[in-house]
């Protein structure tokens, strides 16, 4: 079953079938699927007709002697490798001192372990406050951690088994695809991350998850991801430019439009806000920097900003917040304090 | 009864020193690199040793080779090239023959003579003299796309070319053949002949499922 659109076809010469892998895979070993579709495509351009009878015809002519190997053969190499890979014979004297060679055995097998240990232990990446942290993930897809977050994964991967990572606080994904364009995605193929309230299951896309205070928020830039809310239900697919949250407390689940690149600004150290009201700004200082935040006129809490700030560094982001909320900001120890101009 | 494994998974297995994935492999892969070694060498001794050497470097190296590094059969395939390169080179230096580019017999089977028909065995007759006319690289690339279905990037690795250059090869070896052989055929022969193919195909195919 060919990726690629009838229309391509159209125009190949009896070589270029000849070099196609999907039209090699259909003559060599065909399927109900790729006979409808070459079918299907030899009704749709009928003038094709020769030149794909033509590198049927040679490919299915393309068929070579083989050499097989007498069991003899492959009985005597065999039989050669369980020499050269079992251990010596035991010796005929028993001498009470440890002989040179065990100790040198069990040193070596004591580091195998302390190294198969040291490979079993998963990798732990924690941002602290204010910090922000880029990480390549054993299959090179990369993770822009958020400040006071924290990613867990396998140190080693391995091939057909399916991806996996753990998450607390924010992150923004950026998941290499495993397969080739025309070949089928196979289970394994999958990168899985695991939050608190919810798994979410891609192939390779681009992605910003947040989960703070057992509320979910991801919101998808492009290819194509579900949702498993644990909940013995089918899983929730996004589209590009969508957004789900989920507040596991209450199971209040809201999907809804919006521009994706907003929420993955943190990521180059800005924040962009639409109509957002300030109790929003004051969750995000305190998830991302750790203070705690006191609003000197309870009224504040209504005022909305919408626009760009630079969060390069703390002054800046307190500098534009003042500006764009009019307001007052004063820091004292570990508490920030926000009053009317 | 096991159940069937990929190459991968017994790979992984290997890697972790289980002998009985070791062991699958050995029974998976010998009688492929056998076949593929004998177009280099018709010198069973020195298949036998290569095929040995390959799997003992497999074995003694478990520690430090990744899990599935690209795709087995690819790392095998390669890795079985180079050993008999290897010796033969060193089998040149001994007799002090000229240092030849290494073969590649790659023949036709002629067993494959489904329809006595006269025009198809004239294809064959084409196809094999054909075949002859490629470079022993040029055989060898067919032989990896054709037979043993390896990718371009797996074939430019074992090669050590670049894809494009692979692509290339593979191009023009096809052409060639193409072009001496199937070329003077008129297109309602074609037709015939492919629908003939395809229906003997269509009796044969359930006599292997019953096998």
């Amino acid at each position: 079953m060919s990726r690629k659109p009838k229309s391509t076809y159209s125009s190949f010469t009896t070589d270029d079938f000849l070099l196609d892998d999907d039209f090699i895979q259909w003559v060599q070993h065909p399927t109900p699927d790729s006979d409808a579709f070459w079918q299907q495509f030899l009704l749709a351009y009928p003038a094709q007709r020769n030149n794909v009878m033509e590198a049927r015809l040679l490919l299915q002519h393309l068929q070579f002697e083989t050499s097989h190997a007498p069991a003899t053969v492959f009985n005597n190499v065999w039989g050669r490798l369980e020499k050269s890979i079992a251990l010596p014979a035991p010796g005929r004297v028993r001498r009470l001192r440890f002989p040179k060679w065990a100790a040198a055995a069990c040193i070596t097998a004591a580091l195998v372990l302390a190294g198969a240990w040291w490979y079993a232990q998963p990798v732990s990446i924690r941002t602290g406050y204010g910090e922000m942290k880029k990480i390549t993930l054993p299959d090179s897809s990369i993770v822009m951690l958020n400040a006071n977050s924290r990613l867990r994964y396998a140190r080693q991967w391995h091939s057909r088994k399916i991806r996996e990572v753990w998450m607390e606080g924010e992150g923004y994904f950026d998941v290499r695809h495993l397969r080739r364009n025309n070949a089928q995605p196979q289970p394994s193929d999958q990168f899985v991350v695991h939050l608190q309230t919810l798994h979410i299951h891609v192939l390779g896309t681009s992605f910003n998850v947040q989960e703070r205070r057992r509320q979910a928020r991801i919101v998808l830039n492009s290819g194509h991801i579900e949702v498993d809310l644990n909940d013995n239900l089918s899983k929730i697919a996004l589209q590009p430019g969508e957004m789900l949250q989920y507040a596991a407390a209450e199971k209040k689940l809201e999907k809804k439009k919006v521009t994706a690149t907003n929420y993955n600004a943190w990521t180059s150290r800005q924040l962009v806000f639409n109509t957002t009201p300030l109790a929003d700004v004051i969750r995000t200082i305190e998830d991302t920097y750790g203070y705690k935040v006191v609003l000197q006129d309870s009224l504040l809490t209504k005022r909305t900003i919408s626009g760009t700030i630079s969060i390069s560094s703390e002054q800046m982001l307190f500098m534009a917040l003042e500006t764009t909320f009019n307001v007052k900001i004063t820091k004292e120890d570990n508490t920030i304090f926000i009053n009317n101009q | 009864m096991r159940e069937s494994y990929t190459d991968d998974d017994l790979w992984t297995h290997f890697l972790q020193g289980d002998k009985n994935a070791y062991a699958k492999l050995y029974e998976r892969f010998f009688h492929p690199l056998y076949n593929y070694a004998c177009k280099f060498t018709t010198n069973t001794a020195l298949i036998e040793d290569s095929l040995h050497d390959l799997f003992l470097q497999v074995w003694k190296s478990r520690l430090r080779l990744n899990a599935a590094p690209g795709s087995v059969k690819n790392y095998l395939f390669k890795a079985i090239r180079h050993h008999i390169f290897h010796k033969l080179k060193a089998e040149q230096k001994n007799t002090r023959t000229s240092a030849d580019d290494p073969v590649f017999d790659l023949r036709l089977n002629r067993e494959t003579e489904i329809i006595q028909e006269e025009q198809l065995a004239r294809l064959q007759q084409q196809l094999a003299k054909a075949l002859v006319t490629l470079t022993p690289r040029q055989r060898e690339a067919i032989f990896l796309r054709y037979y043993e279905n390896f990718s371009y990037p797996e074939i430019a690795r074992m090669l050590g070319l670049s894809q494009k250059a692979t692509y290339k090869l593979i191009g023009r070896a096809i052409s060639q053949l193409r072009k001496l052989s199937i070329a003077d055929f008129t297109p309602a022969l074609i037709t015939l002949t492919t629908l003939l193919l395809g229906l003997t195909i269509l009796t044969i195919i359930p006599v292997y499922i019953f096998k």
